[in-house]
């Protein structure tokens, strides 16, 4: 009887002296666990983007003729994602872009002419590939942010919004930059048929085959300020495209333009979205659209 | 008049002998009737072990409590110790006891969803304190679960004690079996990793050969058509923690009934041929519940669970392999050790025989109706040579079949996989992942028989194993009889500093007409095979999971 007491008093000691250790040492382990297992994320997203992104994105994430480079220091160090008017983490931007693709080719590279979309991945997209696995690529991407780690970001443009007033004196515009703005602050989305489907623009058409009397953009400011129906305050054709940009509920062109309250379909957020040298830059853009 | 009356009776105690006394005297009290009949001072002498007074307190809570009314007053002096029961019996409850209250614990961070059940398992592990306790010893007490109940049959066998009157006790045994196996295969699923549904879909897979059923049974099963999906894994994980243990409960209840009604039985050589005397336990004969079985039995729980503790920190970890991915089967995809005598049996023929009519018909079936058709009357070894051949070969037989269900044994694979399988196998981690980072981070192209010139003592340890492995691939029975071996093989092993922390390793393996120069691990290649390894530095596979 005694023995017995002893040796089970005894053993419940050891329980509870290992259960303190492992009390104590919790902590750790748990953070080493975490450590090892983010690891292995890494090691798995290697051999998916091995297997699946390698093709376009190259192997060593260079980048190749179908597809950019995710090895790049303008990925990690925000300059590709102010271009591309993202506000989320380096992280965020390639989980989304992975798990949901993009439906079409991005504007941004719209230059560069990468003839393939990216696909969808994530299977709650309906793509191949199980969540664990998109943010097992994740991993493996973001483990070359470190190589270009202490980069310094490119200048990211902080705008001066350019306001509503279109009597300001706007600085000398460079139409090439214009053209770029037109499709990265979405002007073309509306007003080009950039896609060729031959589907009605939202916009009015800034080229002249859209147009129903053939005429451009640049040609109809030329002529609009001056006509008698016309509501606005401009006083040159320049005046008149930066009202149409920052202010377009003053004077709506006829057609079906309107939102059902009678405001602009025009977004009307340009004021405040763009500064003068933007807007200067658009205005170039589109007077020498003839 | 007051509205209600409020008495307190402890105050008017107090008052009249005093705070301590009377507060002694109610602690005193409640004691006696938590336990049904034992006072504090009972309870003392129960663990001091003096001799019971007259009239007997200790008899009181089997008469009186629930939990002590399941158990016998008194035990025969022969049947309370080691021999002839081995406590296995009730090592069994043990474990089912142990194995619920860990398991409560898990489903508390457990969804039974493809999508998240394996995120449950990181954040087990790396999130919830004491979290790969509760999940190793759930595991590693599932495990001895399995061995406890198969050896507690296996004693029931050779000391004869399915014999009348307790066929029916053996009866409600072999469910008892059915179900802990069923709970430890129905658990194997739970984790979502590749070990999990590989393991159980080769079990699966097996019912789907039932004739005519087949499809339907597959089909609940798995909840899709020859593949796990939510619906199965939802189904897998009711069967576990609530179909199963449901019936284990009612099952253990008319178990253990039986076992008291017919009294533990004694040793075969302590009474005559034929008799059972196992009810009648004369007086000088009886050794009570309390004091003996009662501290005996704390002793037990106090050892086995330090032992199960003391085992899961520091020794078992339960493993976690790689997400589930139903389009990769792992090489040397195994079932669960208790179920390997089934994979090997399916290397025997027929799947519908030796895949479901044997398992599932003819040996529960002989277990089923053994006390029924073997009714001789002894239980004395001497007199059951037949029978206790006819039991040891069964037991080596499964031992063989369990072998057979080994991947060593009649399981066709290409040498060049199996050799580099040896160092990154799919199953398990293996050498390279368990070797240290900083010895292999020695960029460069290393081929395995020249494996001593290799940089690094690790480096030379895994090409060494790498160059055996070639040694056995070029020549050994297996790849001759298959007409498979690698004639001139030649192993590389290239390892390229791939991203910050991060190596990547190709193992190369070509052989007679493989390519010569050029560009290597080409889509298509003949007689050449590539394999990728990437190998992060801190990933730390020593870790057990």
């Amino acid at each position: 009887m005694t023995w017995r007491v002893i040796v089970g008093t005894l053993s419940l000691m050891v329980t509870m002296i290992v259960l303190g250790f492992v009390a104590v040492t919790e902590q750790d382990r748990m953070a080493s666990f975490t450590r090892a297992y983010e690891s292995r994320k890494v090691e798995v997203g290697g051999a998916i983007f091995e297997n699946n992104c390698a093709r376009c994105h190259g192997l060593d994430g260079k980048g190749s003729g179908l597809a950019p480079a995710l090895n790049a220091q303008d990925l990690f160090d925000g300059s590709r994602l102010a271009a591309a008017g993202w506000a989320g983490t380096t992280e965020d931007y390639v989980r989304g872009t992975i798990a949901s693709g993009r439906p079409r080719p991005s504007a941004f590279y719209a230059d560069l002419g990468y003839p393939e979309r990216m696909p969808t991945w994530g299977a709650q997209f309906g793509g191949p590939l199980r969540t664990d696995q998109v943010e097992a690529l994740v991993a493996y991407i973001m483990n070359w942010a470190s190589d270009y780690a202490g980069a310094t970001p490119q200048a990211v443009p902080t705008v001066v919004p350019v306001g509503a007033d279109i009597t300001v004196a706007l600085p000398a515009g460079d139409a090439a930059n214009g053209e770029t703005l037109a499709k990265s602050v979405g002007c073309a989305a509306c007003h080009i048929d950039l896609a060729g489907t031959g589907a009605p623009l939202i916009g009015p058409a800034w080229l002249p085959a859209a147009d129903p009397d053939g005429k451009s953009i640049g040609a109809r400011a030329e002529e609009r300020y001056q006509e008698a129906g016309y509501a606005g305050k401009a006083t040159s054709p320049e005046q008149y495209l930066f009202e149409s940009i920052v202010d377009p509920n003053v004077h709506i062109v006829e057609g079906d333009y309107k939102n059902p309250d009678g405001t602009s379909k025009m977004p009307k957020i340009y004021s405040t979205s763009l500064d003068q040298q933007m807007v200067a830059d658009l205005i170039a853009y589109l007077q020498t659209i003839k | 008049m007051a509205v209600f009356k409020f008495h307190v009776p402890i105050l008017d105690d107090i008052k009249s002998k005093g705070l301590i006394p009377a507060l002694l005297y109610k602690t005193n009290e409640a004691v006696e009737r938590i336990t049904a009949g034992l006072d504090i001072e009972d309870i003392r002498s129960v663990l001091r072990g003096d001799p019971a007074p007259r009239p007997n307190p200790r008899v009181r809570p089997h008469a009186d409590g629930f939990w002590f009314h399941m158990r016998p007053t008194y035990y025969h002096n022969l049947t309370h110790g080691l021999y002839p029961s081995f406590r296995l019996g009730w090592l069994s409850v043990y474990f089912f006891v142990f194995e619920i209250l860990t398991g409560l614990v898990l489903m508390v961070f457990y969804t039974p969803s493809p999508l998240v059940a394996y995120e449950n398992m990181l954040n087990i592990l790396g999130d919830v304190p004491f979290g790969r306790l509760m999940r190793d010893t759930h595991k590693l007490g599932a495990e001895v679960m399995v061995i406890v109940v198969l050896l507690h049959m296996l004693r029931t066998l050779i000391t004869g004690n399915y014999k009348k009157p307790r066929q029916f006790t053996w009866v409600t045994g072999v469910i008892l079996l059915l179900v802990t196996l069923f709970l430890a295969f129905s658990g194997y699923l739970l984790p979502w990793d590749q070990l999990s549904l590989w393991a159980v879909t080769i079990g699966a897979s097996m019912a789907g050969a039932v004739p005519l059923a087949g499809d339907t049974i597959d089909l609940i099963m798995r909840g899709a058509p020859g593949a796990f999906n939510e619906d199965g894994l939802l189904r897998w994980y009711l069967a576990h923690v609530l179909l199963l243990p449901l019936v284990g409960i009612v099952f253990f209840g008319v178990h253990y009934y039986k076992v008291v009604i017919h009294g533990h039985s004694l040793p075969p050589e302590a009474e005559p041929v034929g008799e059972d005397t196992a009810k009648r336990v004369p007086t000088d004969q009886r050794t009570y519940f309390m004091p003996d079985v009662l501290t005996k039995e704390l002793l037990y729980v106090s050892l086995v669970t330090m032992l199960l503790v003391v085992a899961t920190v520091f020794f078992y970890h339960a493993p976690l392999e790689p997400h589930a991915d139903l389009l990769l089967t792992p090489l040397h995809t195994t079932a669960p050790w208790y179920f390997l005598w089934l994979q090997g049996m399916l290397k025997l023929g027929d799947k519908v025989l030796w895949g479901v009519i044997v398992p599932t018909n003819i040996i529960p079936g002989i277990l089923f109706v053994l006390p029924y058709f073997e009714v001789g009357p002894s239980r004395r070894y001497g007199d059951r040579r037949v029978g206790l051949t006819i039991i040891m070969l069964s037991v080596a037989a499964m031992a063989v079949l369990s072998y057979m269900g080994t991947p060593h044994y009649a399981v066709s694979s290409s040498p060049d996989q199996e050799v580099v399988a040896a160092l990154v196998p799919q199953t398990h981690p293996g050498p390279l992942r368990d070797a240290n980072w900083d010895e292999l981070n020695h960029p460069g192209a290393y081929e395995a028989a020249l494996w001593n010139t290799a940089p690094s003592p690790t480096l030379k340890e895994l090409l060494k194993i790498y160059n055996e492995e070639m040694i056995r691939a070029a020549d050994n029975a297996k790849c001759r009889a298959a007409k498979n071996c690698l004639v001139d093989g030649r192993g590389y092993f290239i390892v390229e500093k791939w991203q910050a922390d991060l190596l990547r390793i190709t193992f190369r393996v070509i052989w007679a007409g493989g390519p010569q120069g050029g560009a290597i691990c080409q889509l298509g290649a003949k007689n050449e095979f590539c394999q990728n390894v990437y190998l992060h530095r801190h990933s730390d596979y020593g870790q057990g999971e």
